[in-house]
This record gives C-alpha cells, sequence and structure tokens, in this order.
C-alpha cells in the first residue's frame, strides 16, 4: 500500500485537492447564484437546451418515430373494438355539433344585438415536440420553435382542445413548455357553471389538484373548467378539462388535452392588453419620449 | 508507448462521454409527457460510479464537472449541485483507488450502493436546506433503491460491454513516471 501511494499521483496531490475545490466551489456557486437569481440562471439554461437539443434531432427523432410505431402498432392489436368505440362516440358528437350550431348561430345574433366585443381572435404558432424533461420528477416539453419565430415567456400553449401549459423558458430555436401536470405549475382557472375562481396546480401525477375553491360544495364531478384569465397572462375561456375526484378523495382536474400523445402544441400569441391605472387617464400606446417628458 | 496509451486513454474517456450523453438524450425522448409515472434508476450516476470504481483514469474531474453541468441543465435539475455531488464521489473514489480497485462485485456493490445513497440523499437534504421544492419521499427512495440495484448491471456492462481495462499494474506505473 505504502509503495503505492509513493508513485507519481503523490507528486500531483497537492494541485489535484486545489483543482477538486475550485471545481466544487464553483459549481456549488452556481447552484447558489441559481437559487438566489433564478431567472438568469434558467437563462443559461434555455440557452444550452438551445444548443444541444435541436443540433441533436437527427439522432433522436428516428428513435422516438421508432417507439411511438410500436406503440401503435400495439393499438392495432385491439382495433376492431376501437372502431366500434369509435362509429358509437361519432353518433353522439354528430347530435352534439348539431346543437353547438344552432347555439353558435343563437350566441352570434344574441352578441350581435347587444354589441359585445370579445377578445380578438387568437392566433398561434404550432410546433414539434422535440423532447421532454428527461426528469421524472418535472413535467416539461421542447418545442422546436423559439424567441426567432417570436414566442415569449408565459404564452399559453395547447394541442387544439384543451390547454397544455405555458411556456417557461425560450431560447432561440428552442422553448420549453411548462406542462400543467409539473410540479410548480400555477394557473388561475374558473369552474363551469358554478363561476368559481380556483387555482390549478400540478403535483406530478396525472391528475392536477384543484385548489382555492372558495365554495367546494358547488363544484361537482363532471363541471367544465376553463382558464379565468386572471393575472393578465393567460387568454381567458381555454378550455381546461374536468372536475374529477382524485383517489385522494380532494378534487382534481381531469385533462381535455391529450396528454399520451402531445406530439404538436399550438403557442397562443397574447399581446398584454392596456392597463387602467387610474379613472381619468387616457388608454393609449404610449409614446416613450412623452412618457419620460410627464415623468420629469 | 506513450502516444499509445495517450490515444487509448483519450479514446475511452469519449467512450464514456459517449455512453453519457446516450442515457441523456434516451431520457429526453419525447414518448412518454404524463405525469406520474414510477420514476427510473438514475442511470447517468449509477454508470459513472461504476466506471469510476473500474478506472478512474477514465472520468477526469474537469470532463466529469462539464459533462454532469450540462446533464443537470438538460434534465431540468438545480444546476450545479447534483455535479458537485458527483464530483465529490468520483474524488472519493480515486482517493480510495488502492483500496478499492481489487474488491470482488459483491462487495463493490456494496460501496457503490453506499455512494449512490450519499449522491442522492444529500441532493435531497440540499434542496430541503434551500427550500427548493422536490419529489415526495416514496418517489426519491424508489429512485435511490432502483439506482442501487442497477448498479451491478452498470458495472458489468463497463467491464464487458466497454470492455474498460482494470488500472494499469505496477511495473507499467513505475515506466510511466
Amino acid at each position: 500500500m505504502a509503495r503505492d501511494r509513493g508513485s507519481a499521483e503523490t507528486y500531483a496531490g497537492p494541485v489535484r485537492r486545489l483543482l477538486t475545490g475550485v471545481v466544487l466551489v464553483v459549481l456549488i456557486g452556481l447552484f447558489l447564484l441559481w437559487r438566489i437569481d433564478s431567472p438568469r440562471a434558467e437563462r443559461l439554461r434555455a440557452e444550452v437546451v438551445d444548443a444541444v437539443v435541436p443540433s441533436l434531432d437527427w439522432a433522436m427523432v428516428p428513435v422516438s418515430k421508432a417507439a411511438r410505431m410500436i406503440e401503435n402498432a400495439r393499438s392495432y392489436a385491439r382495433i376492431h373494438e376501437q372502431n366500434q368505440e369509435l362509429r358509437r362516440e361519432l353518433r353522439q358528437m354528430s347530435a352534439w355539433r348539431e346543437a353547438a350550431l344552432q347555439l353558435e348561430q343563437q350566441n352570434a345574433k344574441l352578441l350581435d344585438l347587444n354589441n359585445v366585443r370579445i377578445d380578438p381572435k387568437l392566433t398561434f404558432v404550432t410546433g414539434v415536440v422535440l423532447a421532454d424533461s428527461g426528469s421524472p420528477f418535472r413535467q416539461s416539453a421542447l418545442l422546436n420553435v423559439g424567441a426567432r419565430d417570436g414566442i415569449r415567456d408565459g404564452w399559453a400553449t395547447t394541442d387544439g382542445l384543451g390547454l397544455v401549459g405555458r411556456i417557461s423558458g425560450v431560447g432561440r430555436n428552442s422553448s420549453r413548455v411548462l406542462l400543467l401536470t409539473d410540479p410548480e405549475s400555477r394557473v388561475p382557472v374558473t369552474i363551469q357553471p358554478s363561476g368559481q375562481d380556483a387555482v390549478l396546480s400540478g403535483d406530478n401525477t396525472r391528475l392536477p389538484l384543484i385548489d382555492f375553491v372558495e365554495v367546494p360544495e358547488a363544484v361537482k364531478p363532471g363541471d367544465r373548467v376553463i382558464s379565468s384569465g386572471d393575472g393578465g397572462v393567460f387568454p381567458a375561456g381555454l378550455l381546461v378539462g374536468q372536475v374529477a375526484v382524485g383517489p385522494d378523495g380532494r378534487q382534481r382536474l381531469r385533462l381535455a388535452a391529450d396528454y399520451e400523445r402531445l406530439e404538436f402544441l399550438r403557442v397562443l400569441r397574447s399581446s398584454p392588453r392596456e392597463t387602467i391605472r387610474a379613472p381619468g387617464h387616457l388608454i393609449a400606446p404610449e409614446t416613450p419620449p412623452l412618457a419620460e417628458a410627464t415623468d420629469g | 508507448m506513450g502516444d499509445a496509451a495517450t490515444f487509448r486513454l483519450w479514446a475511452f474517456r469519449a467512450l464514456f462521454l459517449a455512453a453519457l450523453l446516450a442515457i441523456v438524450l434516451a431520457l429526453l425522448l419525447p414518448i412518454r409527457l404524463e405525469a406520474g409515472r414510477l420514476p427510473g434508476p438514475d442511470l447517468v450516476l449509477a454508470l459513472t460510479i461504476a466506471w469510476a470504481m473500474r478506472q478512474p483514469d477514465h472520468v477526469p474531474i474537469l470532463l466529469l464537472a462539464g459533462a454532469m453541468l450540462v446533464a443537470d441543465l438538460l434534465l431540468m435539475r438545480p444546476p450545479g449541485l447534483m455535479a458537485a455531488l458527483v464530483v465529490a464521489a468520483v474524488e472519493v473514489i480515486r482517493a480510495r483507488e488502492y483500496q478499492w480497485r481489487d474488491l470482488p462485485l459483491p462487495l463493490e456493490w456494496l460501496v457503490g450502493a453506499a455512494l449512490i445513497g450519499g449522491v442522492l440523499i444529500l441532493n435531497a437534504l440540499v434542496l430541503a436546506i434551500f427550500l427548493v421544492p422536490q419529489a415526495s419521499l416514496g418517489q426519491m427512495l424508489i429512485r435511490l433503491i432502483l439506482t442501487a440495484a442497477v448498479y451491478p448491471v452498470a458495472a458489468l456492462g463497463v467491464r464487458y460491454v466497454f470492455r474498460v481495462p482494470r488500472r494499469v499494474g505496477e511495473g507499467e506505473l513505475g515506466g510511466r513516471t
């Protein structure tokens, strides 16, 4: 043993120990920086991800496509059953479609009579899911659209039917969607028809929790849940899902979006609305020189 | 002798990096986006510890720190913390290299499991101290147990799939100085 220690490694001992110390201090320092100034560190993360993942697309796409094909092939086994089920559902849907058309016409007429102006139509950018979070404890998806396509932090993301999450972290060519099931996701929602406001908080299970309901008795399983637009980040009225009761007896949400096959996601462009700060002020697009002049 | 040996050393280092990259990319594949799955073993950690137990020369500190930092960033972990803990664990292995290098597999498994447990528990403790929200205790325990359980597979993979040679004999070591 003593002879082993007497070899070349010993001379490098102090240098090696110093190097180890420096590396550890740098890494822990980075962790502290992340804890103190999370947005800046997350921007660094977004940039690293942006540099690495899209450039390795060629390796990942064939594998994930193959995996999806295997999964699809498995579902062919019960294709007859599925076909029957779909026919049944289609019959129900056509009845609903009829009802929806009538309601839409009625609604348009009523809105016209009242001269109501609803939110301007939302436009969207569609992105392909490149990667997921890679960790079983976090739920997010990486899209192939980023700052280059005008994506901004906080925008809502849907799968065409229901809300999926919001943008959290934008790189040049990629952006990360924080899914509603992520432990850090909090989204203000409204429960219809009782009209109660609640907060939808993810907890890394398939059914996120419905929190802060004022009168929980008024909420029944099956009630529709839509985004409320509180906080001004999300557009109001996006379908999120239905109330369900979880195995633990708490009110949870069955998501309308199909989380099992998220391949393409729509990012909804939302522009910040004018805010009314005080009565009697002019609501107009601010012009910088004018604003400075009034301030000074 | 120097050139061929150096080339082999760097080839193994590159192989180590490629294996890590393959694991991370496999984790990133967007196949299942549903929440609530059982957490799998931390393959990155198991492979790194197993490789370092076999041959610490293949995981030089700067390379390891860089690779782990990138893994932290890609896998949505708090950046730096896991990297620091893995680097510390590998440095512990390096310091005990002469005592641990000839361990039979069951004993090596014990040592590896202890190191894996240390890294994951310290990680959870530090996150708790800094009030970072983290997964439930049950899920983390499952991950710890699975990672420790997968260690012998990683160790055998390092020996027989990647064919990592054990540290060179003492005579050669003397020759190199």
